[in-house]
């Protein structure tokens, strides 16, 4: 079915329109989700996922033998709406692909989130997958260092995630759900500030003298990705300093101004 | 793509297939939901507290073709280390591979958990758990013959708080419960399984007639309130029936031993 | 879910009991927090909802949050658990965030109750849609309607039946036409207008005199987002959660309410222009007792405050039709 589309045409445009390297829109709500401690909606493209952070806390009931004395351990959980993909499918708790995801999370962000501070507790991380178009495991990695940083987490640097791949022998960055079918593709995420990279992956086969290609491109896109995510945490931060000092009642006041 | 999985070396039989029709399975139907008895009479009651020797309390119960029994243990110490201010009533359903006409793989399912749930809410309000801190009473409840989810309900009501007043644990009141189905314009009590597919709403009540007060209204299909509202008020006269069924075989049993 | 001590308990029964009676937010027993609802939140699926209750007015955030969505699969009848005429499938998850102080078993539990509750009121044949059925006997759709908490402030299940009445609005049908398959030479009359006529060539007898239709197959006139809506849209039920005390009852409960009351009462009433209200499930929920009387009672205010929900839901339901609809006219002409 897939390769019936054209990916890349001869004017270099792919097929949403876009240009090889050009990103799809980022939308970033920082809205409160319950009584989680960070929370953000995180939506890229067409891909949605919500995050929320919980702790650091005493661990639950069941996992609290989990703990360890000298830092705090990460729970990372996914969850996949049944409505979010093509073609209904329910993945329960157990879903192995889905704990991959959340075991890869897990492990990018442990040398990112300073553990050391908070021994003998836990950092919950639930991600909650609303559609789905490509992108997946960066999505959830850069709304998980969103979510972690509105959490006030202590953070060595953020993680920037972005999927590149190869389409003949042009590089393509930001891929779609038909762009992943089809083409070899590597998830990259970097830690924007110091350059270093915490993740890579790669589960298809791509040639080696295009690797390092792609590996740049995706690095640079990451740099990209931080920007518009460190300027929507400020835009948040600086709300609420303005807030604080506004005082109580600050905001339903503005609230009824605007009615 | 669906075709390329079939097998092309064969020659296969036609996609779609059909089993044959026969003529009486309308006939069938009707035949069953024909009562022998009046609308308003519950099917015979046969009730037997303590018939499991190694549990605390136990009871069996037969509705004609229905056929339950339950067994409780406890109180007893809670497994989990949480402290817990007022006793856990535990309830677990299971039916035999041989109770419904397809049978059931003995395993846990989605239709155990709503059953355990509706006679949790019956005959939890009965119990003083305020008596049992840090502790658990089970309900071990096995469905050996099926005949209607609601008579299923109501008569596991009955035999799990016949089973805990033999267990001897400390209870507000006995609790009875019965089941109606409304067919066509009229209110059927006790309906079987054929009656309750055949109808357009159920009702399952659950009180304690000695303090006249209800601990469960269990309402599905559809049906105006007041339908609902007659519908729980016969429930409520056989409901005071049952009670004296109950009470009696206790009594019986206890004399007997 | 939230526990708080007996105190805390006392206080919350003692202020609602009181004349007039006291909320922690100030609202009367029978106000409802606000209550937004957003349809079309899911583009992939044929029809969602989102319902929030009491959320922030200044990030959209807090309170209970729902997301419904409903996709509709097509099915072989009498292929496994296919029906003839289609049906309905239900189910609840909670997300984690919700419920953060459950163990996972413990919320398997909770989302289980939820879905059999839903489950056993959508699905009833009672109410079954009649346009599910795509060739009788043969083929049909299944419904699946799958609701997701995000996060729980009190009244989870007027939320969620809510959430459900509006994604099953919101849901279209695909539009279908029969097709069928004939030998060549075979008499044109029994094809009827509406159905398409694939010729295959056929060695097979030319003698074939059936007169009646053989429909063996159906094809998809037009892309999926555009359909009908469910038959009979109007009589999916509103719930109504009424929490009990000993003389009085109130709406709408916040966590910390919820968990001072010992017994509530589920209502759901679906309600027709043309037949009185009825009565499409009523739950007995907790620990504590009632009597006949009161249910009685409880019954009659029920359906008075299901009917006002209903006529704000339905008003709100028409205006999001005409919001979606206008935003699609809008699209196309700014192009």
């Amino acid at each position: 079915m897939s390769s019936r589309i054209e990916l890349l045409n001869a004017g270099l445009l792919r097929s949403d329109g876009r240009r090889p390297y050009e990103l799809r829109t980022l939308s970033i709500n920082f809205a409160s989700q319950g009584t989680a401690d960070g929370s953000v909606t995180f939506s890229h493209g067409l891909t949605e996922v919500r995050v929320a952070v919980l702790g650091p806390r005493e661990a639950k009931a069941g996992s609290r033998r989990e703990t360890l004395h000298d830092r705090a351990t990460l729970n990372v959980e996914v969850q996949l709406a049944p409505f979010g993909v093509g073609e209904r499918r329910r993945r329960g708790r157990g879903d192995k692909r889905l704990l991959e995801l959340a075991a890869t999370i897990k492990s990018t962000f442990e040398p990112v989130v300073q553990v050391h501070l908070y021994p003998r507790s836990t950092i919950d991380i639930f991600i909650h997958v609303l559609q789905l178009d490509g992108g997946l495991l960066p999505a959830c990695i850069n709304g998980s260092t969103l979510a972690l940083a509105t959490a006030g987490i202590p953070l060595f640097d953020f993680v920037c995630a972005i999927a590149g791949g190869v389409h003949g022998t042009q590089p393509l960055l930001d891929l779609t759900t038909v762009e992943e079918n089809d083409i070899p593709s590597i998830v990259v995420g970097v830690m924007p500030r110091t350059g270093r990279v915490t993740l890579v992956q790669m589960e298809t086969r791509l040639h080696m003298d295009r690797f390092e290609e792609v590996f740049r491109a995706a690095c640079d896109a990451g740099k990209v990705l931080w920007s518009e995510m460190r300027d929507a945490l400020r835009e948040r931060t600086s709300d609420l300093v303005e807030a604080l000092e506004a005082g109580p009642g600050a905001f339903a006041a503005k609230e009824v101004e605007e009615i | 793509m669906a075709q390329s999985a079939g097998d092309r070396r064969r020659i296969n039989g036609p996609e779609e297939s059909f089993s044959p029709v026969f003529d009486d399975d309308e006939e069938d139907i009707k035949l069953k939901t024909q009562r022998s008895r009046a609308a308003g009479d519950i099917r015979p009651i046969f009730l037997q507290p303590g018939l499991i020797s190694q549990a605390n309390g136990s009871a069996y119960i037969e509705t004609d073709k229905t056929k339950i029994a339950c067994a409780v243990y406890g109180p007893r110490q809670t497994k989990t280390t949480t402290y817990s201010e007022k006793g856990r009533l535990n309830v677990e359903v299971k039916f035999t591979p041989f109770s419904c006409m397809r049978r059931r793989a003995p395993i846990r399912d989605a239709e155990d958990r709503s059953l355990a749930v509706s006679i949790h809410q019956a005959i939890v309000s009965s119990i003083r758990l305020e008596l049992f801190p840090k502790s658990t009473i089970d309900v071990f409840i096995t469905i050996i013959e099926n005949d209607g989810i609601e008579g299923c309900i109501a008569s596991a009501s009955v035999a799990a708080s016949t089973a805990l007043a033999d267990a001897g644990i400390e209870m507000l009141g006995l609790v009875s419960a019965c089941s109606a189905a409304i067919v066509g314009d009229d209110i059927h009590l006790d309906p079987s399984e054929a009656e309750a597919r055949a109808s357009s709403g159920t009702v399952i009540l659950a009180c304690m007639p000695a303090l006249d007060n209800v601990t469960s209204v269990w309402q599905s299909g559809h049906m105006t309130a007041d339908m609902a509202l007659k519908c729980m008020e016969r429930c409520h006269e056989r409901c005071i029936d049952i009670h004296s069924i109950v009470a009696q075989s206790l009594l019986e049993h206890r004399t007997a031993a | 879910m939230s526990s708080i001590s007996k105190s805390e308990k006392a206080y919350i029964q003692s202020s609602l009991l009181s004349d007039p009676p006291l909320r922690a937010d100030g609202r009367g027993l029978t106000d409802f927090r606000t209550v937004a609802l957003e349809s079309g939140v899911a583009p992939l699926a044929n029809g969602s909802a989102r319902v929030s209750i009491g959320r922030n007015a200044y990030d959209g955030g807090g309170g209970t949050e729902v997301v419904a969505a409903a996709k509709l699969e097509v099915e072989t009848v009498g292929d496994g658990e296919g029906v003839d005429g289609g049906r309905v499938v239900c189910s609840v998850s909670c997300s984690p965030t919700a419920y953060p102080l459950l163990s996972s078993n413990a919320l398997d539990d909770l989302q289980h109750d939820m879905t059999s509750l839903l489950h056993a009121t959508l699905s009833h044949p009672t109410i079954r849609p009649q346009n599910l059925c795509i060739l009788p006997g043969k083929k049909s759709w299944l419904l699946n309607l799958d609701v997701i908490i995000f996060s729980d402030a009190g009244n989870i299940f007027d939320a969620i039946f809510m959430a459900a009445r509006a994604a099953l609005w919101d849901t279209k049908v695909p539009r279908t036409r029969s097709v069928q398959y004939r030998a060549k030479k075979s008499d044109r009359k029994d094809a009827t207008q509406a159905m398409d006529v694939d010729e295959a060539t056929h060695t097979g007898s030319a003698l074939d005199t059936r007169e009646t239709v053989q429909v063996s197959d159906f094809e998809l006139p037009d892309y999926w987002d555009e359909g009908e809506p469910l038959d009979g849209r109007q009589t999916w039920p509103v719930c109504l959660t009424l929490n009990l005390l000993p003389t009085s009852h109130f709406l709408d409960a916040t966590l910390q309410e919820e968990a001072s009351v010992p017994l509530k009462l589920l209502v759901l009433y679906s309600f027709q222009s043309d037949t009185p209200p009825l009565l499409r499930s009523m739950r007995l929920l907790g620990t504590g007792v009632s009597d006949l009387v009161q249910v009685k009672s409880l019954l009659k205010d029920g359906e008075k405050y299901a009917r006002i929900v209903w006529t704000a839901l339905e008003g709100k339901l028409k205006d999001e039709d005409l919001r979606r609809n206008q935003k699609a006219r809008e699209r196309f002409l700014n192009r």
